[in-house]
């Protein structure tokens, strides 16, 4: 599951930059990026938690916009950015969240593939213990895995995002990487020597 | 299995269904129109404005439309780098501007993007503001805005309104739970100092807006003076980004444009300078003399980007190459209706020592804007 590039008609920076003149333009933004961060924090935070914080993300990013600064993270990374931090409030609706995924499987993709299916099956006995190995990462490196996993950013735009040294991206991931495969165990084909990546 | 994959597969896909799309559509409304609409604005305008040769801010005389499509606008003599070079001439042996606060004032007119009305007397309204921005070598900022109502569009528009009983006031619901007020009278307007920057250091010496991010008064004095160097400083401001798209060549032009020859206080050398890159930049194209709504006569240049689903227009006084009037089309489609159509008039640009103050309602301007 790739995350969708973004519309490319869309110019980034002047886009933020027309909105510096144009409120409305905004809106723009909002048409880019809207569903894919609607969809991350939905995923963290449970989809009723996350229409408040979405809208939160986006009236911040407009009230900042003046302060984007296109030399420091992208418009999509900047978004993830506010919204991860806004995510780590309500860190007990991120438990919550958790523990309902452990238990039970989420709505279905609607563009299965063969062999999501195969994985789902594999992947549905080790829900629970998933569950609470992401639930038991401290914060920063669970937003690193899950900006990684959910929202498919680089390296790169996660250090733009969470404002952190590209080399403590990779050190958190690792972390956080080795706690999920202990999980997965002898299923995980990464697994053996990959952790010194 | 892959220990991402099986991530994602925990997580699943909360908002693939119909429901989350409504519930997006809902937060679009709240995030984009249901701040209070251009009321109270606590950004930062990204100003218009220029003129080295302009050292005291000047009120413009109000006049009427202008801009391509009608034809009255003939073909050049002289071809548009000429002219180009020879207001760069002219800008660079201008002097240097005096005055506490760099000022621009700007009046934009739009089409309120809803029908008003009840069947079978519905009509469109124009919407108009002021905005005014002042910025010292301090970075200190202050703007002000105010909202100049709202008159029926046309004749057709203005006889349908007296039908429907010539309403003074609107509230109009644009998205579900979202009302948007307009009135035919000029509101009371709102002057304050700028705070709640990026970094909420209110004091901060970072208030210029030059290609997409915030710049200080000494970093805009200190552009190169020599076009290609001066082009290539804004194509690497423009374009540190790091996604591409088909806007990007275009931002190039347009911070040229626009940013140093109509909304920053660049020196006279770099004013020149900006004046010259245009000259080579093939998306910029003369189209020939024009007039503003308000009478003002300059060189009107056309920027065209993605394919003519973006169009802007400036007119440009070759004597002060002072920037008169800009006009923005933006379409979904190239040949598309268009979807927004912004026209603005730089009222007063230039330094001055007159303190921040709320901008007088200009007599009779919706004669010339409608």
């Amino acid at each position: 599951m790739v995350t969708q590039a973004r519309d490319p008609a869309v110019g980034d920076a002047y886009l933020v930059r027309l909105s510096q003149a144009e409120p409305e333009s905004f809106g723009a933004v909002f048409d880019a990026y809207g569903a894919e961060i609607h969809r991350y924090v939905a995923q963290r935070l449970g989809v009723d938690q996350a229409e408040d914080v979405v809208a939160e993300t986006f009236l911040i990013a407009f009230r900042k916009r003046d302060g984007y600064d296109p030399a420091r993270a992208g418009v999509r990374a900047w978004l993830y950015g506010i919204a991860t931090k806004l995510v780590g409030r309500h860190r007990r609706s991120e438990m919550r969240a958790l523990r309902a995924l452990g238990r039970c499987a989420p709505e279905r993709d609607t563009d299965g593939h063969d062999e999501r299916v195969a994985t789902q099956v594999s992947a549905q006995s080790l829900r629970p213990d998933l569950a609470r190995a992401v639930g038991s990462l401290n914060r920063g490196d669970r937003d690193v895995l899950l900006l990684l996993a959910l929202g498919g950013l680089s390296h790169q735009e996660i250090a733009d995002a969470l404002g952190i040294p590209y080399g403590t991206v990779g050190s958190r991931l690792n972390r956080a990487r080795r706690k999920v495969r202990a999980v997965l165990g002898e299923t995980d084909p990464m697994d053996g020597g990959s952790d010194h990546e | 299995m892959n220990d991402l994959d099986a991530v994602r597969e925990l997580y699943g896909e909360p908002t693939a269904n119909p429901q989350a799309r409504l519930v997006l559509r809902g937060i679009r409304a709240r995030v984009v129109n249901g701040r209070p609409r251009r009321r109270r604005p606590i950004f930062r305008l990204a100003v218009a404005g220029l003129a080295a040769a302009a050292a005291a801010v000047a009120a413009v005389p109000v006049a009427h439309s202008w801009l391509g499509a009608d034809g009255r606008i003939t073909a050049g003599v002289r071809s548009g780098p000429d002219l180009l070079r020879e207001m760069a001439d002219r800008a660079e042996s201008a002097p240097a501007g005096q005055g506490r606060y760099w000022h621009v004032e700007s009046l934009s007119h739009r089409p309120f993007n809803k029908r008003l009305g009840a069947a079978p007397n519905r009509y469109e309204v124009e919407e108009a503001e002021i905005a005014a921005y002042w910025t010292d070598r301090e970075g200190r900022a202050w703007f002000a805005f105010r909202d100049l109502g709202a008159r029926p569009r046309t004749a057709a528009d203005r006889e349908a309104w007296a039908r429907d009983g010539s309403p003074e006031k609107w509230d109009k619901t644009v998205e579900p739970k979202l009302k948007v007020k307009l009135s035919t009278q000029p509101d009371q307007g709102h002057v304050g100092q700028v705070r709640g920057k990026a970094n909420d250091e209110p004091d901060a010496p970072d208030d210029f807006v030059f290609a997409g991010s915030v710049a200080t008064y000494d970093e805009i004095q200190g552009l190169p003076a020599e076009p290609r160097e001066l082009t290539a400083a804004v194509r690497d401001r423009t374009l540190r980004s790091t996604t591409r798209s088909e806007y990007d060549e275009h931002n190039i032009t347009s911070t040229l444009a626009e940013d140093l020859l109509a909304d920053l206080p660049a020196p006279p050398a770099v004013r020149a300078a900006a004046l010259r890159a245009l000259a080579d930049r093939s998306d910029f194209q003369y189209a020939g003399p024009a007039a503003d709504d308000w009478g003002r006569r300059g060189e009107l240049f056309r920027m065209e980007a993605a394919g003519g689903r973006l169009r802007e227009e400036l007119l440009i006084d070759p004597a002060t190459t002072q920037v008169l009037s800009s006009r923005t089309e933006s379409r979904s489609e190239p040949e598309g209706p268009i979807v927004k159509d912004n026209s603005k008039t730089y009222l007063k640009v230039g330094w001055t020592d007159v303190p921040p103050a709320i901008p007088a309602v200009p007599e009779g301007f919706w004669d010339r804007i409608t």
